[in-house]
């Protein structure tokens, strides 16, 4: 049998050996020594590779020999590349090889711009910044899957973040923009996003996150000392300009600090920077009826028409009290002073016979706010406590005048707001590993509101709302099942005026979680008691909210959510309220007095990708929202002044928003790309002379952004926005607008510590007799290792006025903005 | 005593000439997933004209530092030093091959099973690359598209016939071109060419500490490798021969319990069988 199989398995091969019949033949160099190692190819029409071979010791090699075979190819490092066309090549030939240098096209290793470890990813600053960049966030808007929001607040695959660090620890709290927006780049050596990120250590594998945190990374020479930066910068426009900055910081394992003193009148808005970003979960202040008069400004940036005079002092200290455990501070003050000029028609939809009001405004708006927060963390393997105490008051003002249709009317309004918060939350796992929660957010806001109206009368808006949320639950892990238990109290109390509103919410909430694979399934259903009462009118009965949420993180480098949730939200105080409340110098509104409750469903989906080592990251976020009972308003126009009236009616709206970003950053010419859409449409309906219409508003914004460095003195970053707005009344197309916005900044790096900028803005719209406004600034600098002296030209076309069309879904307005004008500015940055 | 000195720096001298100076470095980024979470690893290739040695730079890094850490008298500094390292050194990994010449066919694996450092040399696997006709652009160089089967592992690579290197990561080769990208076909290991350089400085083609491994066989390699494979915590402390001293509690870099009896997850390897 044996013998057999060995006579057959050679006929075979000897038939098969046969039909092939390789080419073979031998790799010299040029002193006839055999190669080994050599590449030998074996080329068919088009380039395409037939067959291909490496030499063996002696330098031999044998090609398959395969129909259409046009050319052979020898090539060795070191040695020229041998070309031999089929014809010419004969069985067994020798391929000689002529010593030749072979020059690699370098690539430059592209730093790990991006490393992946777990659930963290480390961008690499230096791998990312530009010469242009100052900020830390500078540098963040330039790293695929993190933007930079106009807030200030940083998004991670479109969710904002929850957390923002400094080598590890939560310094700035929500506050995080007066860090990212001051904190040099250069003092930075990474950025790590913690995705998923879980800040009580003790629920880490317990509960599930869907957001990230930030962590910075430091220099070594930026930890352990003081440093610290000062800016002077001063200049002429229409009046003498300044632009200051004193910063202080140190950053130790046991304390750390970040204080900032900033003025400026050239129109940066510095309050934005102690505003909260992240806290989503604590006592929020509550908003009253009346607003500071803002006149409604360009999409574009704020710089070029604020007409202000800020001053910002800030100061946040952290001292680690224990290894787990951290005191925390953060106080602030804000002086601002803003003047405004604006003209404007408003031509309002929904008011029959559609009227058209022409206001031409000059007012002035003062901002006076402190702020403070004291925080305290314990943050254990199985214990946290954290208790948080906020206080804020401000002594807001707007005052000025405007011409309404031809009359000059005098405008003042005082929006005051004084809020005492104190939130408190525990966690403790026992040894049986149940896991105990306490939290408690307790806040009072307070809003002493003056407005002086249309026709002449002072009138004032005292509101006091009062609001507390309290649980306590337990939870156990039994295998692959979470189980919790949750039984809570809700409580407000809105004053508003002499009229009051109040909820009263206990309530049970019994929960279930399960990990299987891949996926991760949670589900929880609220069974609440509401006791509504306005005045005298008692509303009551059992609310049943479940929520449901699927993760499933169906490859290493693709997950989705899927999210439900049905929420019963009672109307607010300051929304039943049936007494006529001015809410502007001409507008009152009328609630209906019943304290009802609102129903709607939230339907919403992400789908991420991110590959760090492409540095490609995807993200898409639908959302569907269905809420029932929302209120019909009679709007009428009556002596001037718009009266909006609930009218006892309501209609169900469907909101659907689909928005997505896809961004990439490439070795080449360091270039990162970004691509972002959104599409949000409302279906909702209004009254129209006592007659329900309904409507739809649609909106469309697709944006581009780019930075990338096409020679090493230049580089280039810039961005175009297409925004698209759509309204149909009873299916019927009503005017839509298209508003364009392009961007573009050209840095020039002529000779080393040189840097000349060209910035230029470019808007246009559909809207043809808008024409095109184009701005223009221009600064050349001189940066040392720790100074740095530049001279800035804005708005050197010397645009004066901008006028746009905005849509909304009760109004149509034309408003005309009045732009700062043609401005020189000197800085000097001392890093101290 | 003189003969044995001079027989001593004879030897030395052609050891010393046994090693070849890199000519190239390839840089490569492996997105692998050898435990339970995906991570990106960073590889060197340095290749010179009879062999090439593929190393994870952050390892070599990493361990260079731990010997200097070692000598450090002062304990604080020391701490510090090692809290460091990790961020320093993301990711490492001691797997290091060195392949032989094409024409030799022959590599040297040198890589840990727990804590112990083994080395096997081995004729290289018999890969027969099978080219798609496909084509793409990686790090600026034309490449084609070949498979083969590997170690029991599917790979689909793109090779830059521009580059006439018959390396590339791990013990893939033996194409008409240097591999500039890798992926198998579950998808654990993805390799990409992220950096080229040419005459890389301080480059010597060898294995980093061999001299303290332990010479195996691929076989007995494989077995050992095998049975340390989602070996429990205390299964590695028996065998790390604690004795009688009890380990009580082990907790993870979190703070958290480690149950010393749950096996461990089962890794992924390059190599299947």
């Amino acid at each position: 049998m044996k013998r057999l199989a060995i006579v057959l398995f050679l006929l075979f091969s000897a038939v098969l050996s046969f039909a092939q019949e390789p080419l073979s033949g031998i790799v010299v160099d040029d002193a006839g020594k055999a190669l080994a190692g050599a590449n030998v190819m074996a080329y068919g029409p088009d380039g395409k590779v037939l067959s291909f071979a490496v030499t063996g010791a002696d330098g031999t090699f044998q090609l398959k020999k395969t129909a259409g075979l046009e050319r052979i190819t020898a090539s060795f490092m070191g040695f020229k590349t041998v070309s031999i066309p089929a014809g010419q090549f004969k069985d067994g030939q020798q391929i000689r090889m002529e010593a030749g240098g072979f020059q690699l096209k370098e690539v430059a290793v592209t730093a790990e711009r991006i490393k992946e470890s777990g659930d963290t990813l480390t961008y690499s600053v230096g791998g990312f910044k530009q010469a242009q960049d100052r900020s830390i966030a500078d540098v963040i808007g330039k790293m695929p899957g993190l933007e930079v929001k106009a807030s200030g607040a940083i998004e991670y695959q479109g969710k904002p973040i929850n957390k923002f660090y400094i080598e590890g620890m939560d310094l700035m709290g929500s506050q995080y923009a007066l860090a990212s927006e001051n904190l040099s780049a250069d003092k930075v050596k990474e950025v790590q996003v913690l995705e998923n990120h879980q800040a009580i250590k003790s629920l880490r594998d317990v509960s599930f996150s869907e957001q990230a945190a930030i962590n910075l990374v430091l220099k070594d020479e930026a930890k352990s000392t003081w440093s610290g930066l000062a800016d002077l910068g001063g200049g002429y426009g229409k009046e003498w300009l300044y632009d200051n900055r004193l910063m202080g910081m140190q950053f130790n394992k046991r304390f750390q600090t970040l204080m900032l003193y900033k003025n400026n009148n050239t129109g940066k808005d510095i309050g934005a920077e102690v505003v909260d970003l992240t806290d989503l979960t604590g006592y929020r202040m509550e908003n009253g009826l009346l607003d500071m008069i803002s006149l409604s400004g360009p999409e574009f940036e704020r710089e070029r028409y604020t007409f202000n005079s800020s001053h910002l002092l800030a100061g946040n200290w952290l001292l680690k009290t224990g290894p787990d455990s951290q005191l925390r501070l953060q106080a602030s003050g804000l002086l601002d002073r803003e003047h405004q000029q604006s003209c404007s028609r408003t031509t309002y939809l929904t008011v029959a016979g559609m009227p058209v009001v022409v206001e031409d405004w000059d007012v002035t708006g003062r901002r006076r706010e402190v702020k403070g927060e004291v925080e305290y963390t314990l943050n254990s393997a199985k214990t946290y406590l954290n208790s948080r105490t906020k206080v804020y008051a401000d002594w807001n003002a707007s005052s000025g005048v405007m011409n309404l249709d031809g009359n000059a009317t005098d405008l003042m309004v005082r929006p005051w707001k004084r809020s005492v918060s104190e939130d408190l939350s525990m966690s403790h796992t026992t040894k049986d590993g149940h896991i105990w929660r306490l939290f408690s957010s307790t806040g009072y806001t307070w809003l002493p509101g003056q407005l002086l109206t249309l026709d002449g009368k002072q009138e004032t808006l005292d509101l006091g709302l009062f609001s507390t949320r309290n649980y306590a639950s337990v939870s156990h892990r039994i295998g692959k099942w979470m189980f919790s238990g949750k039984l809570g109290m809700d409580a407000r109390r809105q004053q508003i005026n002499d009229h009051l509103w109040s909820l009263l919410m206990p309530y049970a909430e019994p929960a279930l979680q399960r990990e299987f694979g891949s996926h991760k399934l949670d589900g929880l259903l609220r069974i609440s008691y509401q006791r509504r009462q306005y005045d005298q009118n008692v509303q009551q009965g059992f609310c049943f909210e479940p929520t449901v949420r699927w993760n499933w993180k169906f490859s290493p480098t693709s997950s989705m959510l899927v999210y439900y949730r049905l929420s019963a939200s009672p109307i607010q105080g300051t929304k039943v309220v049936d007494a006529p409340v001015y809410t502007s110098y001409r507008s009152q509104y009328v609630g209906t007095g019943i304290p009802d409750v609102q129903l709607s469903h939230t339907v919403s989906g992400t789908y991420s990708f991110r590959n760090p080592v492409y540095g490609l990251f995807f993200s898409i976020n639908p959302v569907f929202t269905r809420s029932k009972g929302n209120l019909l308003y009679a709007n009428t126009i009556d002596s001037g002044i718009y009266v909006q009236q609930a009218s006892g009616q309501t209609y169900d709206a469907n909101t659907y928003l689909l928005d997505g970003r896809i961004s990439k950053s490439f070795s080449w010419c360091r270039m990162v790309i970004g691509l972002s859409g959104s599409a949000l449409r409302s279906d909702y309906s209004y009254l129209s002379a006592g007659k329900v219409v309904d409507a739809r508003t649609a909106g469309y914004t697709v944006s581009l952004d780019y930075s990338l460095r096409p020679a090493r003195w230049m580089t280039v970053e810039g961005g175009s926005l297409l925004e698209m707005t759509r309204r149909s009344v009873e299916g019927a197309a009503m005017a839509g607008v298209n508003d364009w916005e392009h961007r573009m900044q050209l840095n020039f790096l002529p000779a080393k510590k040189w840097m000349i900028s060209l910035h230029n803005e470019l808007y246009h719209s559909s809207e043809k007799n808008f024409g095109v406004n184009w701005f223009c600034d221009a600064s050349v600098s001189y940066k040392a290792d720790r100074w740095e002296l530049s001279l800035a030209g804005c708005n050197l076309v010397g645009t004066s006025q901008y006028e746009r069309v905005h849509i909304s879904s009760a109004v149509q307005s034309y408003t005309l903005t009045y732009l700062r004008p043609r401005e020189i500015v000197v800085r000097f940055c001392l890093d101290l | 005593m003189k003969k044995i000195l001079v027989f001593v720096m004879m030897l030395t001298a052609l050891m010393a000439g046994a090693q070849e100076k890199a000519q190239y470095r390839v840089t490569y980024d492996c997105d692998a997933q050898y435990g339970a979470q995906r991570k990106v690893y960073r590889w060197h290739l340095d290749i010179a004209q009879k062999s090439a040695v593929f190393y994870s730079p952050n390892n070599r890094g990493r361990e260079k530092v731990l010997d200097e850490v070692v000598n450090e008298n002062d304990v604080a500094s020391v701490m510090v030093r090692l809290r460091s390292i990790k961020n320093e050194f993301p990711n490492p990994n001691p797997l290091e091959v060195l392949v032989e010449a094409a024409g030799e066919g022959r590599y040297t694996y040198l890589n840990d099973i727990s804590s112990n450092k083994m080395w096997y040399e081995e004729k290289l696997p018999q890969m027969s690359w099978e080219m798609t006709g496909r084509d793409t652009i990686v790090c600026g160089y034309a490449c084609l598209q070949a498979k083969a089967r590997v170690y029991g592992r599917d790979w689909t690579v793109w090779f830059a016939p521009e580059i006439p290197l018959s390396y590339g990561p791990y013990v893939l080769g033996g194409l008409p071109g240097l591999i500039l990208d890798a992926e198998d076909a579950d998808g654990l290991f993805h390799f990409t060419a992220v950096g080229l350089e040419q005459d890389p400085a301080d480059a010597a083609v060898e294995l980093a500490r061999k001299g303290e491994a332990v010479k195996c066989t691929r076989k007995k390699y494989m077995a050992l490798r095998e049975k340390a494979n989602g070996q429990s915590f205390n299964e590695k402390l028996r065998e790390l021969g604690t004795g009688n001293i009890k380990v009580v509690r082990v907790v993870s870099e979190d703070g958290k319990d480690i149950d010393l009896n749950e096996s461990r997850p089962k890794q992924n390897y390059l190599d299947l069988e």
